[in-house]
């Protein structure tokens, strides 16, 4: 395998950052990591640390559906194309994630009113909006700017039925990962980063975890090399001090990377400034926190958890995913009963009838 | 105009084929060996029966391996299996208790063959294969064989596939009942053709009973849970008429036949065709299982009900309506739906090995991504041709960038061998 961070496309940058690291010492530290400064500190303001948990904060209000994420990801991870023509589902030509594609963007049309009859959107209180203070957006902008232009207000938004809203859908990295669990031959395995990875050398492509995903993320690539596959969190990457490259590619920032703790903070901002302009905000997989509309504490959280403002099933993500493995025991327990009633009833059978 | 069908959002299982035939062969092996443990110990010790068990068994397992083997995406991998012991994947258990009990079984098959005298008949073979000895191999063989015919249940019911999970308590039960009834009809079957042994066929016929009476119940009680699903509920004419033929046939019609013949007490023409169909009806009940199990993954609404969502969201199209305008879909559908599988040819230098997949730069300078599967050049070879670019030629299968499979590849200049 080449050097992560030596290909050529990645050569400008780094000689950047090379030099700066140079500049301020620049030897490995005792556990082998980069120098002094990283990558990451400057394309995502965080410093990646081994035995801290990272993941991904995708805050759907910000996509605009442009597939930077999905690209990106293809290309650092050197990933065959899927069908490349329009799948007929707005302007998606992949429809889901699959051993080839980690990252999917999906397009969720929603035109028509009449589906939204009786949903309760919470009225904008204009009084209540907070001042956008200058120095969060930068010093030249109107008071009444719209992060998001001025085609959907923020009223706008709140309406289901105007709106067309995207998402970029990626492993969630579960704390508790059912595709872990299931693994017979331990060829996924929990990185220091807190990341659940799929070992190449020696998964032999049974399938277990593809029907354990609650997700339906990971997928064993059949057509290919027969392994199972999904999204890494870049763990190449993250060991040379680089935010994953979606993460990098994102150019809304709708895709945050960092450690899930201060994550969870910047996404519990997040919420309480939509839902104060009158969008019924929350998240889906903070294990908990204001998560009105699901439930993911049967998997502890999620790494990459998600901000959405429509119902979890809108966005193809089970409302309460289900942890296969708290099912082994019980299971297990069944066929031991079974097997003993069956036992007692063989015994019965040979026992009360002698031969001729 | 139809919708086109939403994605749904998890994934059916990769099983093929072979899955359903392992689970069914896996329940004749646990079957077999307790008709053998059962006539130890509560019968006659007819040896007969015990030697028809025996071999059923260790060839059922065999049978089973085989199939688990062929079924994986890198079968030369499946010893990988065996790296970890996991208690909460119940792959990882059944695993090892396939291996546990195939090591027991193909133990007691050589013991038999020893005993039938494929070395010659010694008394130490007979007196290791029969009398107390016997009775202790065959109990101590028990929990793992138990075990075996059982998990397969559970194995379907740890996973998302509503249909499965939600009868993981229930599908355990049903599979050890079935591979019992099939296991004991499969004995049945190998002595029906002589003419002694009836008194063991009687009680083969007793227990046979017990175990269609159990395996029936549970199905009817399986069926009534996965059609509360919505893919249960919409299922087609087909499935539900291969269920009911299954239930009726494969279960009822046998249960019947062994309770007259052990009723009446008379040596009967029936039993032969009743242990057909219960080892054909357990075969089906697998099929089908399995077919419910990818049937309620492919169904949305399954995830939602299983999830405690709401039925109809999800999924593109969303507003109940096309996705696209139909003028648009014929110009769509005008373009192969597939990428056509073609073969080709490709000169130039790997650029990038990552895993099994290579990048290769033609002389224009084009980039191609492929995939060289095991076997056609070692890794090492394919990175020393990458670290000395060493013009090569491939031949390849599908398209490139999208899926394409090398199945050649030929160096155009040879390298002295490595030293390391």
């Amino acid at each position: 395998m080449e050097g992560t961070g030596d290909l050529p496309s990645t050569a400008a940058p780094r000689g950047e950052i090379q030099e700066r690291a140079g500049a301020s010492g620049g030897a490995p530290d005792r556990s082998g990591y980069p120098p002094a400064e990283q990558e990451a500190e400057l394309t995502a303001g965080t410093r990646i640390t081994p035995g801290r948990a990272y993941g991904f904060f995708t805050d759907t209000t910000l996509c605009i559906g442009c597939k930077a994420c999905q690209v990106a990801c293809k290309q650092w991870n050197n990933l065959p194309a899927s069908d490349m023509r329009l799948s007929g589902d707005s302007y998606d030509n992949t429809r889901r994630l699959s051993a080839t594609t980690w990252r999917h963007v999906a397009f969720i049309e929603q035109f028509d009113e009449s589906r939204f009859e009786g949903l309760e959107v919470p009225p904008v209180d204009e009084a209540k909006l907070p001042r956008r203070s200058a120095t969060a957006l930068g010093e030249n902008l109107p008071a009444d700017f719209e992060p998001w232009g001025n085609l959907t207000t923020s009223e706008q938004w709140a309406r289901p039925g105007q709106r067309w809203i995207f998402m970029s859908d990626v492993c969630k990295h579960c704390r508790d990962a059912p595709c872990l669990e299931a693994c017979p031959t331990g060829s996924i395995i929990r990185t220091e980063f807190d990341s659940v990875y799929v070992q190449q050398d020696v998964c032999n492509g049974c399938g277990y975890c593809v029907s354990a995903c609650p997700f339906g993320v990971v997928d064993v690539d059949r057509e290919g090399d027969g392994k199972a596959h999904k999204c890494t969190l870049c763990y190449d990457r993250l060991k040379d001090g680089m935010e994953p490259a979606c993460a990098k590619a994102c150019p809304t920032d709708s895709i945050r990377f960092g450690p899930v703790d201060e994550l969870v903070d910047l996404a519990r901002e997040r919420v309480a400034d939509l839902r104060a302009r009158g969008i019924p905000a929350y998240l889906y997989g903070s294990n908990g926190v204001l998560e009105e509309e699901c439930d993911t504490t049967r998997l502890d959280g999620l790494n990459c958890f998600f901000l959405l403002i429509d119902r979890p099933e809108v966005y193809n993500l089970p409302p309460v995913p289900h942890r296969p493995s708290s099912e082994t025991g019980p299971g297990l327990l069944s066929v031991a009963l079974a097997a003993g009633g069956l036992v007692a009833a063989a015994m019965l059978a040979f026992a009360g009838a002698s031969g001729e | 105009m139809k919708a086109r069908p939403p994605a749904p959002p998890i994934k059916e299982s990769t099983w093929e084929w072979y899955i359903p035939i392992y689970l069914w062969s896996g329940g004749i092996s646990a079957g077999a060996w307790l008709a053998a443990t059962a006539e130890d110990l509560a019968g006659e010790s007819d040896r007969e029966l015990i030697r028809a068990a025996r071999y059923i068994a260790a060839g059922g397992i065999g049978l089973g391996t085989v199939l688990l083997i062929v079924d994986l995406g890198r079968p030369d991998r499946f010893l990988n299996m065996l790296r970890i012991v996991r208690p909460r994947s119940t792959m990882s258990l059944g695993s090892w208790g396939l291996t546990a009990f195939g090591a027991w079984s193909g133990a007691a098959a050589l013991l038999q063959a020893l005993d039938d005298g494929v070395l010659g008949r010694r008394a130490i073979f007979a007196r290791l294969s029969r009398g107390h000895a016997s009775r202790l191999f065959h109990t101590m063989g028990l929990p793992p064989a138990l075990f075996v015919g059982g998990y397969t249940g559970v194995l379907l019911g740890t996973t998302n596939a509503p249909s499965w999970a939600r009868r993981v308590k229930l599908l355990g039960p049903l599979f050890i009942a079935s591979g019992v009834s099939a296991g004991l009809s499969a004995v049945s079957l190998a002595l029906s053709g002589r003419g002694r042994s009836t008194g063991a066929r009687r009680r083969l016929a007793r227990a046979e009973c017990a175990a269609l009476a159990a395996e029936l119940g549970l199905a009817l009680l399986s069926r009534r849970s996965a059609r509360t699903l919505p893919s249960g509920r919409a299922e087609g004419r087909a499935p539900r008429a291969a269920h009911a033929l299954t239930l009726g046939a494969g279960m009822a019609v046998p249960l019947a036949a062994q309770l007259w013949s052990s009723i009446s007490g008379e040596r009967s023409r029936l039993t032969t065709p009743a242990a057909l169909l219960a080892m054909a009806g357990g075969l089906a009940l697998r099929f089908l299982t399995v077919a419910e199990g990818k049937r309620s993954a492919r169904t949305p609404d399954d995830t939602w009900a299983f999830t405690g969502g709401a039925p109809g969201l999800g999924s593109a199209p969303r507003d109940g309506r096309p996705a696209l305008r139909p003028a648009l879909r014929p110009a769509l559908r005008g373009r192969s739906a597939r990428p056509r599988i073609e073969r080709g040819e490709l000169r130039g230098v790997i650029t990038i090995v990552q895993e099994d997949r290579i990048r290769v730069m033609d002389p224009a300078g084009r980039g191609y991504l492929l995939t060289v599967r095991k076997g056609r050049a070692s890794q090492r070879d394919v990175e020393r041709w990458r670290d000395e670019r060493v013009p090569v030629v491939l031949r390849y299968r599908g398209t490139p960038d999208v899926h394409a499979r090398v199945y050649e590849i030929t160096p155009l200049r040879t390298l002295p061998p490595s030293t390391s």
